[in-house]
């Protein structure tokens, strides 16, 4: 307290004319602090020199006196000087009476009681003790009068004369600290029951302070609260006796609890925030300021989910890697254990300080967020336009991926389903979204007509590790209705390798096409494909139709129907579906292979050619 | 032209690929679920004026501080209610009024005095309570009664007044 009183280093604030308010001493945040504020009243605008001088004085005795000094650092001083139009204050009982323009009308002789100083103009004093940055409902006043004199209810009042400090501080034990005074008038006999305030009792054994007695000269001695018989003290000569005196062990005792209950040893926690999240792996570090005396030996103690993880500091760090991920309930808990306090009935010396910890895996998390068909009702064979978006829904960054769109006959994936393509979608940022524009599908002329789910997966590849890894797609119901007649060769891409099917690459684990031709119109019928690398044009005559393909050994080679070449002759199913396998695996890289497939219906009774498909590249790549 | 040597290795072909197993893989469209609105965290905090007397409470001012209020740990039978304007409870604050006379008989007598402890009928004092943006309304219960509710316009134009400058 003393550095801070000493240079005087003052918050000077002046708020509306003829106010200012001070901070005299700061030992910290407001919101943790016990904050005294004092007015003056009696003071001209030209004795506010006096007006600081006397807050100076009295904050300089208030700490070194006991309990204040050894928790002076759970306390802040603020002052604010509104000018009086007079000096001193009403004197009604002299004669003749003196009467003074003062801002809060502090008078003598209230309720009766000469020595009595209080204010009448409390709404006034109220008002302006609003002013200091923050108050604990309890508000000191100093008069400049040099009458003795003072008295206390919500405000501590003084004269600031000889006593000033030793009264205002006894006043302070009434407002602040809820005490009893220890006096008596003679002659005067106790009839009530037992007294709210802790240092007065009914009990001759002074079993209310029993904790005490014995020690610190605390007994029980009859003489209190006005009464010299009937009502018991806990010390023969206490401060809210006599001036000059010390506060004995009850009355300290309760100074300290009183104070507790706006101020605790645990200072500015950080973080401040009470909800932290920490991703893995990361080290965050809990901490705060102890307020405790040193002569408190207070007990700390760390909790994590209710197991002590840590003691006798001011600091914990947790590593995230070390608990599960999820949510935890860190607690810091400070228990005073001053001398000044032997009974804490309501627990104020045990204090608590819980932060919710969340522990994130830092991972990012891709989401399809929009996902819309140009068309939710159209025919096999045909095409439509897919917009998606994709959002990073995680908490680090996600590199660039592909977007897979597919129909699913059953909402679950699987290599029954057919992939329709992709879409490449770049880096994104937590919380960032990207929209790769509308992407071109066909819908392939095999796909059975009826409802289909339609599908965009993000990351369908899984290529990127996410936080989770079940809510990468969106699908949408839509209606698939029959082909046109004709035939069409497609190569079907299963969903389980959806890679470029048009492209086999050799050196790859499973190359391995689906030649699959449909001709909705001619079940039964027969198929047959055919396989060359020599080019399109001019094809290959065949019962008034041309086959889009020259023929070739390689083709010679397919109509061997040998080898890799599994019915790549057949009957059309019910549906005029022929399914034909084309696996490559284990051969031999040699050189890049640009080849077609084309295929022929046939009538299955007389070999009558019945149509020919386009034909559908097929490359073989390393 | 490709060159024989593929169509050599090609005729060494014979391979079969199994049916690949089904992949099944649990990709459905998720949807976070709505949020409830969080509540509001207090924003700095009121320093309540309150004066009257046992039959009726009033709050006569109000000064906004930036920072949070302090600790409050102690009961009280005595409390300010902040509720919003739904009427839900934002939080609750207890009051020291142990320094008054509240006894409903004794409105009107003129103070009282002890040795040098001062015992009126007449409240005035000092309260905080934190500054919720959400707030509509303050009450003030002394065991069990409304003694005092401040609202509507009136809360509004007192917390405007009493904002920093």
């Amino acid at each position: 307290m003393s550095r801070r009183l000493a240079a005087c280093a003052l918050l000077l604030a002046p708020v509306l004319p003829g106010q200012t308010v001070r901070t005299i001493v700061d030992n910290g945040p407001t919101s943790n602090r016990y904050d005294i504020v004092i007015l003056g009243d009696g003071y001209r605008d030209v004795e506010q020199a006096r007006f600081d001088a006397d807050c100076m004085t009295f904050a300089a005795a208030l700490f070194q006196k006991e309990p204040y000094r050894t928790f002076s650092r759970y306390f802040n001083v603020h002052t604010v000087f509104r000018p009086s139009r007079e000096s001193g204050a009403d004197h009604p009982d002299a004669n003749p009476p003196i009467v003074r323009d003062t801002v809060y009308d502090a008078t003598y002789n209230t309720g009766g009681t000469a020595r009595c100083l209080y204010i009448r103009n409390t709404s006034q004093a109220l008002a302006d003790a609003a002013l200091a940055p923050a108050n604990e409902g309890r508000v000191l006043v100093l008069v400049n009068d040099p009458r003795y004199g003072g008295c206390a209810s919500t405000f501590a009042v003084s004269y600031n004369g000889t006593s000033m400090t030793e009264v205002q501080i006894h006043e302070m034990g009434h407002s602040v600290g809820g005490l009893a005074d220890e006096y008596w008038n003679a002659g005067q006999r106790w009839n009530g029951g037992e007294p709210g305030e802790p240092n007065a009792t009914a009990n001759s054994s002074g079993s209310k302070w029993s904790h005490w007695l014995g020690s610190n000269g605390i007994g029980a001695f009859q003489g209190c609260r006005y009464c010299e018989f009937g009502l018991w003290r806990p010390h023969d000569n206490c401060l809210m006796r006599n001036l000059g005196r010390p506060h004995c062990a009850v009355c300290s005792e309760a100074l300290v609890l009183r104070t507790h209950r706006s101020a605790i040893a645990i200072d500015q926690p950080q973080p401040a925030a009470t909800t932290v999240s920490v991703p893995r792996p990361s080290r965050q570090t809990f901490s705060f300021t102890n307020l405790a005396p040193q002569s408190s030996n207070a007990a700390i103690t760390w909790r994590l989910d209710g197991v002590q993880v840590a003691s006798a500091t001011t600091s914990y760090a947790l590593d995230s890697t070390a608990v599960s991920v999820g949510r935890h309930q860190l607690e810091v808990e400070v228990l005073d254990r001053t001398p000044f306090v032997r009974h804490d009935p309501t627990g104020l010396l045990r204090q608590v300080h819980r932060w919710t910890v969340d522990v994130t895996d830092a991972r990012p998390d891709l989401v399809v967020t929009a996902f819309a068909p140009s068309a939710t009702s159209f025919a096999a064979g045909g095409a439509i336009d897919l917009a998606t978006t994709v959002r990073n829904a995680g908490t680090a960054a996600a590199p660039a991926h592909e977007v897979a769109h597919f129909l699913s006959a059953d909402q679950v994936l699987g290599s029954d389903d057919v992939y329709l393509g992709s879409v490449s979608v770049g880096a994104l940022q937590p919380n960032q979204s990207a929209s790769p524009g509308r992407t071109a599908v066909r819908i392939p002329a095999f796909v059975q007509p009826g409802t289909w789910y339609l599908g965009a997966a993000a990351d369908f590849a899984g290529a990127v590790g996410e936080s989770d890894e079940g809510n990468n797609a969106h699908l949408v119901p839509v209606q698939i209705g029959q082909p046109a007649c004709g035939p069409v060769l497609e190569l079907r891409d299963p969903m389980l390798w959806p890679k470029d099917h048009k492209t086999l690459h050799l050196a790859s684990l499973l190359p391995f096409a689906q030649p699959t031709v449909t001709s909705r119109c001619t079940p039964g019928d027969t198929y047959l494909i055919v396989w060359g690398a020599s080019g399109r044009s001019p094809g290959t005559p065949i019962g008034g139709y041309v086959v889009p393909l020259n023929l070739d050994p390689l083709s010679e080679l397919s109509l061997s129907f040998r080898g890799p070449f599994a019915s790549f002759i057949g009957a059309l199913d019910a549906q005029g579906i022929g399914r034909a396998s084309f696996p490559l695996v284990g051969v031999p890289y040699v050189g890049d292979l640009d080849t077609d497939l084309a295929a022929v219906v046939f009538a299955g009774s007389d070999w009558r050619v019945l149509g020919v498909t386009g034909a559908v590249g097929l490359a073989l790549r390393q | 032209m490709p060159s024989f040597p593929v169509l050599g290795a090609l005729c060494a072909l014979a391979l079969t690929v199994s049916a690949a197993a089904t992949l099944t893989l649990a990709r459905h469209a998720t949807s976070p679920p709505a949020a409830p609105p969080a509540p509001t965290e207090p924003d700095g905090h009121l320093v309540l004026q309150i004066e009257g007397d046992a039959r009726a409470l009033q709050v006569t001012r109000i000064t906004r501080k930036p920072d949070p209020c302090g600790p409050a740990r102690f009961t009280s039978a005595s409390a300010i209610v902040v509720r919003d304007a739904a009427g839900s409870e934002l939080g609750r604050v207890p009051l020291d009024l142990s320094l008054f006379d509240l006894d409903p008989a004794h409105v009107g007598r003129p103070l009282h005095v002890d040795g040098c402890v001062v015992r009126d009928t007449r409240v005035a004092m000092l309260a905080n309570v934190p500054h919720w943006p959400d707030a509509a309304s303050l009450e003030i219960v002394h065991e069990g009664r409304v003694l005092g509710v401040l609202a509507g316009a009136r809360y509004e134009a007192l917390v405007r007044a009493g904002a920093p400058r």
